[in-house]
């Protein structure tokens, strides 16, 4: 494999993960723009304890989501009091809190940024996003996945039907927060050197493209959105200058044929239904 | 003596000046089916919304199975054996038929039975119940679609449906007839009157008085957000002031006497 489709491959299987905790939380009907927040939170817990303590790859990952996880757990309860675009600025915040007490702290390297002393190899990456794009399938799969769309769609109702709403979304937030550790912890052993700048607005709009242009209503989502999103700029280099216009132009025409996303549920039935003439429920 | 599975001692709320109920008392007795009915704007959804936790009342009591609900979130209502429909349909338009009709038993999951796939343990997760009971409402031709697309009576039915399927022991409806037409309706009454002969209780709002005589034995009336009548249907037409709120005053006969 050659390098460059090494590390094409590396991203996507990243944007890939990342897209999922970001997802999570939209599947309940929450909009986290704080995604990078998130991120460095994970890339910064698993330089250090592989720089500092020297822990073997797979625990520095495991603790990247855990922290992630138990971080996004503790701000779930302030930030879910906060509806629609209020939600959007109080996660954005949370990440440009996040990034501002890295940038201000020598020992985490400041603006200079951090070496990671660890590295992983594509292979890895691609492994543990199949994993993730599995967990999202399953959770989706199951009465909990059921109870996160019902309250995407109606809270109200979804409460009288006797779900905990709050339960829900302060679960999905989390789990939300641990994929996302977890992708800027391979993010940090994949490419060796993080600084907060990296980790900017601009990651958090993405990834929310990724997941909106995807679609919020079925697992494929992401996978598909964070795919177009990083493959397409990619393909698009034959194109040089113009590349991002076209891009931007794909993205605008997206949005105008397909307000719910690429993927919806009615067009991945009736594609069902095409391929197996049969019946698909759930 | 009575049993009355719901009893409503003095109701009273407020939205703000506006006083909507009044010491609003009357029971439901176990296995009836009792109509609540008035002009538009005398209560009947704000009571149903106190009866299943939306709001709380401002003074008085809601009785359970003779157990006091304050202080019990709508969401544990549910398994308390409460469901409800609403007057607006309100199904999860992004949810299939089968998935809304799911989400009505979810009260009844335990926290296992909510992480196994549906697709693989139908039995222990419900979907396979949810199947059948859609196959015996005569829906199951519609399971896979979303709710969105299927025409106003059947959507109506689904709501009933996933309403039922919280195994409830009072069911209350607002206004379940609305926006039918009469093959509609007809059809919803012989639900209804299945599920009332499962030894449901049934307390529905509804603004169809041929519906509400064919189907219940038992109504109570409101006005301003005051009760004015409680008792049988059969008795209704010759309540002087249900015929003033609901009917208004006959002027010519008023004349006449004059």
């Amino acid at each position: 494999m050659s390098g460059y489709l090494s590390g094409v491959l590396a991203i996507l299987g990243i944007n890939i993960i990342f897209a999922y905790s970001i997802y999570i939380t939209a599947a309940t009907g929450q909009l986290n723009l704080g995604g990078a927040g998130f991120q460095a939170i994970g890339a910064y817990a698993c330089a250090l304890l592989s720089n500092e303590l020297g822990l073997p790859i797979y625990l520095t990952l495991i603790f990247s989501a855990v922290l992630g996880g138990a971080i996004s757990f503790l701000i779930a309860f302030p930030v879910l009091r906060t509806k629609g675009v209020y939600m959007v600025l109080a996660t954005f915040a949370i990440a440009e809190i996040v990034a501002g007490i890295i940038l201000n702290s020598d020992y985490l390297g400041g603006p200079t940024g951090m070496i990671v002393k660890a590295y992983i190899e594509t292979e890895v990456v691609l492994v543990v996003a199949v994993i993730v794009v599995f967990l999202g399938f399953y959770i989706m799969s199951t009465r909990i996945g059921l109870a996160m769309r019902a309250v995407h769609d109606d809270e109200a109702v979804a409460d009288l039907m006797g779900v905990d709403k709050r339960a829900i979304q302060v679960g999905a937030f989390t789990i939300g927060g641990a994929i996302a550790g977890l992708s800027g912890g391979l993010y940090a052993l994949y490419f060796g050197f993080i600084e907060a700048q990296y980790f900017n607005a601009n990651i958090s709009i993405f990834v929310l493209l990724y997941v909106l242009i995807g679609g919020t209503q079925t697992a494929w989502g992401p996978l598909v959105g964070a795919s177009f999103f990083t493959l397409i700029p990619e393909a698009l280099r034959i194109g040089d200058d113009w590349r991002f216009f076209i891009f931007g132009v794909i993205i605008v025409v997206m949005m105008i044929f397909r307000p719910e996303g690429i993927v919806t549920r009615d067009a991945l039935e009736r594609v069902w239904g095409q391929l197996f003439s049969g019946k698909r429920n759930v | 003596m009575s049993n009355p599975i719901l009893r409503l001692e003095n109701i009273s709320k407020s939205f703000g000046g506006v006083r909507v109920l009044e010491k609003v008392s009357f029971d439901v007795e176990r296995g009836s089916r009792h109509a609540l009915i008035g002009p538009n704007g005398a209560g009947k959804t704000t009571l149903f919304n106190i009866i299943s936790g939306i709001h709380d009342p401002e003074k008085g009591k809601v009785l359970l199975e003779g157990k006091d609900l304050k202080g019990i979130p709508s969401r544990k209502r549910i398994k308390r054996g409460l469901s409800r429909s609403f007057q607006n349909i309100r199904l999860m338009p992004h949810l299939s038929v089968l998935e809304n009709v799911m989400l009505g038993q979810h009260s009844r999951f335990q926290l296992l039975d909510m992480v196994k796939p549906l697709n693989f343990s139908a039995k222990s997760t419900g979907k396979a119940e949810a199947i059948d009971t859609l196959k015996s409402f005569g829906i199951e031709l519609h399971e896979g679609q979303t709710v969105s697309s299927l025409p106003y009576g059947i959507r109506k039915k689904i709501e009933v449906v996933r309403a039922l399927m919280s195994e409830p022991r009072l069911l209350l409806l607002d206004e379940p007839a609305a926006g039918l037409n009469t093959a509609e309706t007809n059809n919803l009454r012989d639900l209804l009157n299945e599920v009332s002969n499962r030894g449901i209780t049934l307390l529905l709002v509804d603004h169809d008085m041929p519906f509400v005589n064919s189907l219940c034995e038992q109504v109570s009336v409101m006005n301003f957000g005051q009760l004015i009548y409680d008792g049988p249907v059969s008795d209704l037409k010759n309540d002087e002031k249900v015929l003033q709120a609901y009917l208004g005053k006959d002027e010519n006969s008023e004349r006449s006497n004059a």
